[in-house]
């Protein structure tokens, strides 16, 4: 090497070295920025301040740890704090781009900050990560499908049924766009198997309604739609369940002990809202809802003395004084839990509830026309519950009034024309009024809807008797 | 040494050149995630829509919810406002609802105001007198002639008793409520005049939001897990919204049970009219907060059905029931009937329902509505041509029911308001500067009112901010189209609400009515405001009155202001 070589490579060197450390300062002040703290901490439940501010310092310790800011964003996340979360997950990338949660992460806080794009694009790094995860690939479509993009959310959905046939949150999607693609004949081919996968859901008869719709076949439609009550289809995603675990504070557990009780997990969620109690002994829609869980597992005596306590700081909680009747109504005491159902109605005159509470409570007393003038309120304050007509027809049935009943049962399949109990309370009172011809229209509607029905078999039975 | 110390280095400078440009966002996209918030629809203009002028025009009103301690659902509704021609002299006044406090009889608010438009840009208040400055605990308005005296009067809703103020036709107004057999003491919301009946007087049908008292108030947390406002289904407490009937001689008859508005109780926010099955009579849409909308079919004979769950309007497309707040109803899309759109809560889209004929089809995502105002809770709604391209856009007044911990105000419930631009392709974009406006306003918007103030041939609009004053916003759009304006009139100079005008447009059927009931606690400009961008024209305007008949008035050219009076025309 020449003299003249050597200057210039330790020029270079020299150089380069300046450049690395320009780019060191200039990496360090990238990838170490504060982590992001929101400026009213105030705002925030003190549980989840407390979790925030110490994932915060684990930052602060640990600068270069992309784990410790995606759960920094996790947290944000969970609790609703979403440009912190943004920013998290962001910062969690430039440390470690390889991690698909946190793209994934950072498409859903993107979503919900209206970046559709940066979320979609977000998702396609998520997939060249992992593509076999599943709800990535759906929740691609939706973002698709939102935009009104419906080829590209075609093809995201089916991606999905690749790797899981029967993936529902995929096959509602393609139902919906088979939908806007104006083919109700393909859609109407994913919605059976959907309704294989979920039955009785109800927001597939919205969907079902809404293909019978568009291929005109107006009286199926009604039918469907009349079934398809609002309701909110919840999928699966194993990544939002962890992301869910930094959900933390009295709101949060509170909602997981009310999730408990949907799922039928009475124990679990009675322990999580007894503990809850503790830290707020007088919540009324804590206490209520504790109260209503011991109805459920038969514990009424507890039940009681909840619903008791709530009452001391809210007596005209409604909601309360409807459980406490019905957990007196289960202990035989009917005095008392009519005179509870008489003050949530006093407290909430119009909610239909109430009057079908108070209906069947007449009705356990033997007194049917009062019962009769509840279920009718009932029925003024909610057009959709067909159970206070069918009870309403019980009553008369019980009375032998079979002429009055009828209009009960026709008035109930009006509404709803799948309730087997008003096709078989129609049947009978038909047949006692001679109308056989019309009992056995009702009951072989009845028998497609369910041939097994106790009460379809005992009115076949008289039926067939009544033939003979 | 050297060799390894120079792979070393090129081994460094590599890493470094494309960390480098992975920071700079322009070589590795794969590893860098890309912090553009722009929405791929975004109508890429800087150019400002409106600029706001409210204290500059004299229009000094700031909304008292009356918040304390306690969160009291009623202070999270805010209070609505009207823009109407009090005076008959030509441009619009403006009518402003306070809501005050509901704990204390003062009224921090001072009561409603009443601001006459001096026509030339600016207000004067002259509220004092008049008799409109009601203290009620105030939510919406509705305005129409319901005396057929010629004259604007007011129906004033609020957390208790309600007020019916007759229009004395000279700046003077009296409450003739308990005369009028009137003054609902439930929490009303957004109320309107409409003749259901066509009888030829103006009926009223009020929203009732929920059955509320503040000792039924209850407790609840937000997703911070800190106290806050309760969502309406907390109380499970639904209310019967309320349909008045005109006796003709200055008195109403409650006819809600006879007309069958029994059959179905709702959270009911926004309420819009309309012949939405297209068989001659008006019809009822109610937006609902938490539950399912209704859509109230008149069945011709003074009686009302809901259909909205069999016309496929009561859910979204995934049978989800949203949040419900204003709504606007009118003919997107050209093919002669009427689509509605609905405005709901944060992480909910739009609901825009394309009328089918027989149904609805929800085509939120279709017409580029599906994600875009998904980060805000939206009240107020206008489906308004405020360019005049002929094509109509959205305006969207947006502010939280739950605070947040990062409002970029102190405002925890404060958000920005949304412009969509509206075009040939039937698709809508995001107009930015977000909002329309250069300067960033950011308030817990609720009501938004829709009206030509300065008569310029461009619509502006009233925000009534919660707990902030209000924004007016007069249209600045550059390069404006042609416009045309109708003022439709009954025999005795009422607006003609409720009838419909159709006219061509080169090869488009335009169809607009005459409303004033739409948005959100509004009542907004009855006159009707066609864009008609490039063409200087309009042919075949046809007016449909309520009772059947129709009328053809002959063509008309671009930027007027044209009366169409009933029996004016030809058949």
């Amino acid at each position: 090497m020449t003299g003249s070589s050597k200057l210039k490579l330790a020029g270079a060197t020299i150089g380069l070295a300046a450049i690395i450390g320009l780019s060191w300062v200039f990496l360090t002040a990238s990838v170490d920025p504060g982590p992001p703290a929101i400026t009213n901490f105030d705002a925030l439940d003190v549980a989840v301040s407390a979790r925030i501010r110490k994932l915060i310092t684990g930052v602060e310790n640990s600068p270069r740890d992309a784990v410790r800011r995606g759960k920094l964003g996790m947290a944000y996340q969970a609790n609703n704090v979403r440009q912190a979360a943004l920013t998290s997950f962001q910062q969690a990338i430039l440390l470690d781009s390889s991690e698909p949660k946190w793209w994934y992460y950072l498409a859903v806080t993107r979503s919900q900050l209206g970046d559709i794009d940066g979320a979609i694009s977000a998702l396609d790094e998520v997939i060249s990560r992992n593509d076999q995860y599943v709800p990535v690939h759906w929740r691609r479509g939706q973002l698709l499908k939102a935009q009104g993009d419906w080829d590209m959310a075609e093809k995201a959905f089916r991606r999905a049924l690749e790797i899981n046939p029967n993936e529902p949150a995929a096959l509602v999607g393609m139902t919906q766009i088979k939908l806007q693609k104006k083919n109700p004949r393909e859609a109407l081919t994913y919605l059976k198997q959907l309704m294989r996968i979920l039955p009785n859901q109800p927001f597939l008869y919205q969907l079902l309604g809404q293909t019978y719709q568009q291929a005109g076949m107006h009286e199926k439609a009604r039918l469907a739609l009349a079934r398809g009550k609002p309701d909110k289809p919840q999928w699966k995603d194993a990544w939002l369940i962890e992301l869910d675990q930094y959900r933390v504070g009295f709101s949060a557990q509170f909602k997981k002990a009310l999730r408990l009780i949907d799922a039928g997990q009475l124990p679990q969620a009675i322990a999580l809202l007894e503990s809850l109690r503790k830290q707020r002994p007088n919540d009324v829609t804590l206490l209520n809802n504790l109260g209503a869980a011991y109805i459920e597992t038969g514990n009424f005596s507890t039940a009681i003395r909840r619903l008791e306590d709530a009452l001391v700081d809210h007596p005209n909680h409604f909601g309360t004084h409807l459980n406490l009747s019905s957990a007196h109504e289960k202990l035989g005491q009917f005095d008392r839990a009519l005179l509870h159902v008489e003050w949530a109605i006093r407290y909430n005159p119009t909610l239909a509830r109430a009057h079908l509470i108070h209906g069947k409570l007449l009705m356990n007393m033997d007194r049917s026309d009062e019962a009769i003038v509840a279920f009718a309120l009932a029925q003024k304050f909610d057009a959709y519950d067909i159970q206070s007509l069918v009870l309403s027809g019980q009553i008369e049935c019980l009375r032998q009034r079979w002429a009055e009943a009828l209009p009960f049962y026709e008035k109930a399949i009006e509404r709803d024309s799948t309730d087997v109990e008003a096709f078989c309370g129609l049947a009978l009172a038909s047949m006692e009024l001679g109308q056989l011809d019309k009992a056995q229209q009702a009951l072989e509607k009845a028998k497609r809807l369910n041939p097994n029905d106790p009460f379809y078999l005992q009115v076949k039975r008289r039926f067939d008797n009544l033939r003979r | 040494m050297v060799s390894r110390s120079l792979s070393l280095i090129a081994v460094i400078t590599s890493t470094f050149i494309v960390t480098l440009l992975c920071l700079l966002g322009t070589g590795c996209n794969n590893h860098q995630p890309d912090n553009s918030a722009s929405n791929r629809e975004s109508s890429q203009t800087n150019a400002p829509w409106f600029v706001e002028v409210a204290r500059s025009s004299g229009l000094v009103f700031d909304q008292h919810s009356g918040h304390e301690v306690q969160y009291l659902m009623p202070e999270m509704s805010c209070s609505g406002g009207a823009l109407f021609d009090m005076d008959g002299d030509g441009d619009l006044d403006v009518y402003l609802v306070q809501s005050g406090s509901l704990t204390s009889k003062e009224n921090p608010g001072g009561g409603n105001r009443l601001f006459r438009n001096n026509g030339d840009g600016d207000f004067e208040d002259v509220t004092e007198g008049s008799g409109t400055d009601d203290r009620g605990y105030g939510m919406g308005v509705a305005a129409g002639d319901y005396d057929n005296d010629g004259d604007v009067d007011l129906y004033v809703t609020n957390v208790g008793p309600d007020v019916l103020l007759r229009n004395e036709g000279n700046g003077h107004f009296i409450d003739v409520t308990l005369a009028a057999g009137l003054g609902d003491p439930s929490w009303g919301s957004s109320a309107g005049f409409i003749d259901y009946d066509a009888d030829g007087d103006l009926d009223l049908f009020l929203l009732n939001y929920m059955n509320w008292s503040i000792e039924n108030e209850l407790e609840c947390y937000n997703a911070h897990g800190t106290l806050d406002y309760c969502g309406p289904t907390n109380y499970n407490a639904a209310a019967r919204d309320t349909l008045y009937r005109n006796n003709g001689d200055g008195t109403f008859t409650d006819v809600t049970t006879a007309a069958g508005f029994d059959a179905a109780f709702g959270y009911g926010l926004g309420v819009a009219y309309g012949d939405f099955n297209s068989d001659g009579h008006l019809d009822i849409f109610v937006s609902n907060d938490s539950v399912m909308n209704q859509l109230w079919i008149s069945q011709g004979d003074g009686t009302f059905k809901d259909e909205a769950l069999f016309r496929g309007c009561a859910l979204d497309e995934s049978g989800m029931a949203k949040a419900g707040m204003g709504i606007h109803a009118s003919d997107v899309d050209d093919d002669g009937d009427l689509d509605v759109l609905l405005v709901n809560l944060l992480d909910e889209a739009d609901s825009f329902y394309r009328n089918e004929g027989d149904y609805f089809a929800d085509q939120t995502a279709a017409w580029g509505m599906g994600l875009a105002s998904r980060p805000f809770t939206r009240f107020g709604v206008g489906l308004v041509d405020f360019d005049n391209n002929g094509y109509l856009d959205v305006y969207q007044s947006n502010g939280g029911v739950a605070m947040s911990s990062e409002s970029p105000t102190d405002d925890p419930f404060a958000q920005e308001n949304m412009l969509f631009r509206g075009a040939e392709n039937g698709r809508f974009s995001e107009v930015l500067p977000r909002g329309g406006t250069s300067n960033r306003l950011i308030h817990t918007s609720r009501a938004a009112v829709f009206g030509d103030i300065n008569n310029d041939g461009a619509v502006d609009i009233l925000v009534v901010n919660r707990d902030g004053p209000v924004y007016l916003l007069k249209n600045i759009v550059k390069d404006r189209g042609n416009w045309i304006r109708f003022r439709v009139i009954e025999e005795h100079g009422r607006d003609a609400l409720g009838a419909t005008v159709t006219l061509k447009l080169g090869s488009r059927n335009i169809r607009r009515e005459v409303q004033s009931t739409y948005s959100y606690l509004a009542a907004n400009d009855p006159r009707v405001h066609i864009g008609l961008g490039d063409h200087d024209t309009v042919s075949a305007v046809k007016v449909h009155w309520l009772d059947g008949t129709t009328e053809l008035f002959g063509n008309f050219e671009a930027g007027q202001t044209i009366v169409l009076e009933r029996s004016k025309g030809t058949n």
